[in-house]
Order: structure tokens, then sequence, then C-alpha cells
């Protein structure tokens, strides 16, 4: 299968002297969501914006199909999308500007906007609130329409911070759809979360991060077996980690 | 009780603070005080002529009821209170009565010192009303007294639901009283109404105030409100921070500018019109020194000259839109979208000389009817977009190259 991410050896963070991230390595290949895991302040943040070029890796490099966001800028972001954590919206533009910019911004040509724009509108009962300021929206309204951006562009690769607080059940659960049919035509997808349980059913693979390394990585079975317990949660290794009763990763 | 007392001062103070520095930044910078200084002069001028002109029958005192029951009447209450008083005064609300006087006292004493302002104006006119009987000094304490019980009585309005009948029962009672005192109606009048008001204050208003609830959103609105207009009057002058990145929706004008062609050339200019319509004032303050620099081109009528106007007035307005350009814009979007540096400039540059032809365009039009020529519409043409091309193309553009470079 081909790669679509690749991060090898990063170290990084916001000042040398104080490095958040060290020797994180881990490779996304098409149709796979990875969960991205760990404590507040372990780097998932951190990692997400290295990957997405908007800081320097101390070391290490980050490829997006094969190329680095220094050797060609708008390639790279052309091939992501994004939703962060708290949603930033234009607080001058209405929810249809905002996915009409989506749209022009990444090449999507109008009659395919049409479609893709009237299904999630559809998908996350948004259709009435098209032409509404983002100042009459609440958390989750304002978080379904970040989705809605990253969803509407359908590129290879999603980089997907913490998505689900605020959101309604049927927010969620089209989320969740989405990823899914997103996954099936071959998009790579990243997810950041705390929230185990839906992460332990949805994520193909997992990566815990702990204090900036990566405590453990692979399938779900795969870190049970390394746990030593077939029937563990990911919440229950997650916490072992987190609470440093780690000897059976060495 | 006292430790309420004691927030209330302390509000007052920080308000009183607040309100000082912009008072100072709007003396200091805004030629404010220059602008005033004329138009008591030249205004003070032009109220005597048109005093001495008023035909016999004009109905002077009339005029005065009208001008001094507006302020008379309208009495909000600065009661400093802030949204999460919601939360944290709520459970003392029993023992707010204090704090709530020392607020209706403040609010009557501010709204008097500018009731004095209008007494003062209309002092003149209504020694020309022949129909005045009572002295000025009386009229006056009655004012006062009207101020004091619409006060009051929009203060019992804060707890009863269906205010707008009792709103206009205290502007018709007002005026009815004030006109009694100024104009040819019988001072028994007069007399009927003042006692109509002190009964229905209590047997109205009181009484049922006391039988409902304090309704917190509106005092706390009503408080917004006030501090807002103020907010609102120094961004004239200067930037104040909270009022930075408000959004209107203006859906008429922009109705006009959809988006029309889909394309990454296209995506900052729509980002950045739309931004212009809608946030900040950067549409408010456009139009204003358009009008502005039209009423000017239109009246000064010195030929030539005119053009000079015109191309200040289009410099001016330029360094004005300057800001639009470090409008922040989401890094989560904008800060994602695939699109070259360049077409960020370019639209932004094009829209700014587009606003800026516009302008001349309309200066040059009242120019031109100024002076009765077309010749000049054209010099008046060419100075404004001359001006703005050197400013758009040249200037701001290398500044922003620069920028980008760095």
């Amino acid at each position: 299968m081909n790669t679509i991410l690749s991060v090898e050896h990063l170290s990084g963070g916001y000042s040398h002297q104080r490095p958040v991230l060290h020797d994180v390595s881990f490779e996304m290949k098409a149709g796979e969501l990875v969960g991205l895991v760990g404590l507040n302040g372990a780097g998932k943040s951190t990692t997400i914006k290295h990957i997405l070029g908007l800081l320097d890796p101390f070391e290490g490099e980050i490829r997006v199909k094969g190329r680095t966001v220094k050797e060609d800028k708008l390639a790279y972001r052309q091939k992501m999308a994004y939703v962060p954590e708290m949603p930033e919206l234009y607080e001058q533009l209405t929810l249809e500007e905002h996915l009409k910019l989506s749209a022009m911004a990444y090449h999507m040509d109008r009659k395919t906007y049409e479609e893709r724009s009237a299904r999630l509108l559809e998908l996350f009962h948004m259709e009435k609130k098209r032409h509404w300021f983002p100042t009459h929206f609440s958390k989750g309204m304002r978080q379904k329409v970040m989705i809605m951006c990253a969803f509407l562009i359908q590129p290879e690769l999603y980089i997907v911070d913490e998505p689900f607080v605020g959101l309604d059940p049927i927010g969620i659960q089209s989320l969740l759809d989405l990823m899914e049919d997103m996954k099936h035509q071959g998009a790579a997808i990243l997810m950041s979360t705390h929230i185990l349980s839906t992460a332990e059913q949805y994520c193909d693979r997992f990566i815990i991060l702990h204090e900036g390394k990566i405590a453990i990585q692979g399938t779900i079975e795969a870190i049970r077996q390394r746990y030593g317990d077939s029937k563990a949660s990911l919440h229950d290794i997650y916490l072992a980690v987190a609470r440093g009763r780690a000897e059976w990763l060495n | 009780m006292a430790e309420l007392i004691k927030l209330w001062r302390r509000r007052r103070a920080d308000n009183f603070r607040m309100q000082l520095r912009y008072w100072n930044l709007i003396g200091k910078n805004s030629g404010l005080m220059f602008v005033l200084y004329a138009i008591v002069i030249i205004g003070g001028f032009y109220y005597k002529r048109w005093l001495d002109g008023l035909p016999k029958d004009f109905p002077a005192a009339l005029m005065v009821t009208a001008i001094l029951s507006v302020p008379a009447v309208r009495s909000p209450i600065r009661t400093f209170m802030r949204p999460a008083d919601r939360v944290f005064l709520l459970p003392v609300e029993a023992e707010l009565g204090g704090y709530f006087r020392m607020s209706k006292l403040y609010s009557f004493i501010i709204q008097s010192a500018f009731l004095i302002f209008f007494l003062l104006i209309c002092a003149p006119l209504y020694a020309k009303s022949s129909a005045g009987t009572a002295s000025y000094w009386i009229v006056a304490a009655a004012v006062f007294a009207v101020k004091g019980w619409n006060i009051d009585c929009r203060w019992q309005e804060q707890s009863i639901d269906g205010i707008v009948p009792l709103k206009m029962l205290r502007f018709g009672l007002s005026f009815l009283f004030l006109y009694g005192l100024i104009g040819d109606l019988n001072g028994v009048v007069a007399a009927v109404c003042a006692i109509i008001m002190l009964l229905s204050g209590i047997f109205l208003f009181h009484r049922q105030a006391g039988r409902s609830l304090l309704k917190w959103d509106r005092v706390i609105e009503m408080e917004n409100r006030q501090e807002m207009q103020f907010l609102r009057f120094a961004n004239l002058f200067t930037d104040v921070p909270r009022l930075r990145h408000r959004v209107k929706a203006r859906r008429l004008i922009s109705a006009f500018f959809p988006v029309r062609a889909f394309g990454e050339e296209n995506v900052y200019r729509q980002l950045f019109i739309k931004t212009f319509l809608r946030a900040d004032d950067y549409f408010g303050i456009y139009m204003r020194l358009t009008a502005a620099g039209a009423l000017i081109c239109f009246f000064i009528n010195n030929g030539y000259y005119t053009a000079l106007v015109a191309a200040a007035v289009v410099y001016l307005t330029g360094l004005q839109l300057l800001p639009l350009w470090y409008h922040p814009f989401p890094q989560a979007l904008a800060g994602m979208y695939p699109i070259a540096g360049r077409f960020r400039r370019k639209s932004f540059l094009r829209l700014i000389l587009a606003l800026l032809a516009a302008q001349s365009l309309i200066m040059s039009l009242a120019g031109a009817l100024g002076v009765r020529s077309a010749a000049s519409f054209l010099l008046f043409l060419a100075a404004g977009i001359g001006a703005g091309s050197l400013f758009t193309l040249v200037y701001t553009k290398q500044r922003l190259e620069k920028e980008s470079r760095q």
C-alpha cells in the first residue's frame, strides 16, 4: 500500500532549549485511520502542528506523499485538510461562504462543490443555517462547520484534532461515518482524541504518546499482546502507560 | 450591604477612569475641541439670526416643550452591572436595594447635566414665546422633577412585562405637564398632570413592580447598551479594542458581491470584499470619508484646488483601508489554503484601487456639480485616480512585497 504520511525521527517543539517531541517516527498508509492518544501535554498538538507545517522540525523530517513542506508548500498543503481542536471561523462570513472559499482554495469545480456541500449540510443538519454567521453558532455547530470545510475538499490526508467535544450525537455519528467513507476511498486519517472507547472501536491503529515519545504503536491486538492481557481495553492500557506502569514496554 | 455599595463605588470609579482615558485621547488627537468651539460660535451666530427672523405666530412653546421632554423622559439607568452578575450577584438580590439606589441617583445627576445643556439652548427661544407665563427657573425645576419621576418609573419598569404602554404614558404625562407650564395651556393642566404622575407612580409603576421579579437580563442589557454607546462614540476618534471584530451582516450590499467565479485567484478577493463590507468599521470609514470629501468638493468651489482636496481625501482613505490587509483570518482555514501569497496581495491591491477610484468618481462628480464644469470633472477625476494609483500600485505594493520577503 502506498504511504501518505511519513514522520521520521521527528524532534521538535516551540523552543530548541526545551523540545517537546523526541525522535517520533511513524507512517500512515492510504485507507488507514490512526488514533493519536496521549495525556494533556504529551505532544499530540505539537505533532499535529509539525505535520501541518506550522512548526519547523529540529531534527528529522515529515513527508506527505514523498514531499516535505519546504520542497513545495502549496502541493503539500493541497493534500491535507485540518480540523482543529478549537473551531476557528471567519466571523464575517456566512456558513455557505466558508464552504465556497474552501472549495475555491482547493481547486474544486462548482458542480462538485454543489454536490458535496449539499450532502454535508444535510448530514450535519445545517441546511437551514447556510446564510448564518458564526456569531449565532454554538461550539458544536462551529465544530461542524470546520468538519464540513475539511471533508468538502476530500484530500488524501486528514488531520483531525479532538473532534468530538461539543458535537451532538448525530454530529459524532456523521463524522464517524464520513471518516469510514473517506478511508474506503483511500484517504489516511490521523485523529487525536481522548474519547478512547470510540477510538478503540473505529481506529485501525494507535499511537500512544507519552512525554513527547511514542510509548507504543500498532493495532489494538498487537498492543494488547505486548501488554499481556488479551481482554484489556485501550483505556486500561493507556492508563497504565500514563501512570508509569510501563515495564512491559521494554 | 456595605460591601455592595463599595462594589458600586469601585465600578463607578473604574468606569470614570475608562471614560477619562478615552476623553483624553479624543481631546488630544482628533481636533474635536476645535470643531466644538467652531460649532458653538457659528451655531450661536446662526441661532440668533434665526431667532430674530421668527414670525410672531411661531409655536415656540411647543418646540421648547418638545426639545426638553425628550431628554427628560429618556431615562436609562446606569447600574454598572456585568453579565457575570447574573451568576454572582443573583443570590444577594434582596440586598441590592442600596446598590440600585446609588445607580438611580447617579443616572439622575448625569442626565440632569445634559438637561442643563438643553435648558441653556432653549432659554432664548423660551424668552421669544410670548405665551410663557412661568419664570424659566420654574420650568427648569419642573424639568428636573420630570427627570426624577421618569428615572424612578423607568426603574420600576425593569420588573414589569409589557412596558410599551407604560413608556407611552410616561412620555404623554411628562409632555403635557411641561407644556402646561411652558405653553399656553392653563396652569391647572399642569397641576392635574402632576397629580396623575404622582398617583400613577405609586399605584401603577410601584405596585405592579412590587408584584413581579426584577428582570436581570434587561438590566444588564440596558447597562451594556449605554456602555456601548459611549464606546461607539469614542470609536469615531480612536481605536476601541472592545469594539474590534464586530460583524454586521449587510445583506443588501453583500448581495452585490456573491462568489461569481470559482478559482484560487478569487478566494482572497472574496475574502477581502466581505471583510471590508462586514467586519469592523472599514465600510463605515470609507463611506464617511467619501461623503465628507464629496461635500467639501461640492461646497468649496475654489477652482482647480479642488483637485488637491480630492487627491488628499483619496490618500487619507487609502491609509484608513490599509488595516484591512492585517485583518486576522483563522489559521485553520486561511492559514492552510494552498494559495500563493501573490494572489492575496493582488486581490488586496485591486480592491483598494477599485475603492479609491470609485471614491474619486463620486468626489469629482460632486466637485464638478459645484462649479458646473465638465472639464473640471476630468481634472478632479484624474487627480483622484492618480493619487489612488500612486498610493496603491507604488506605495502599498512595495510595502506588501517588502513584508512578504521578511
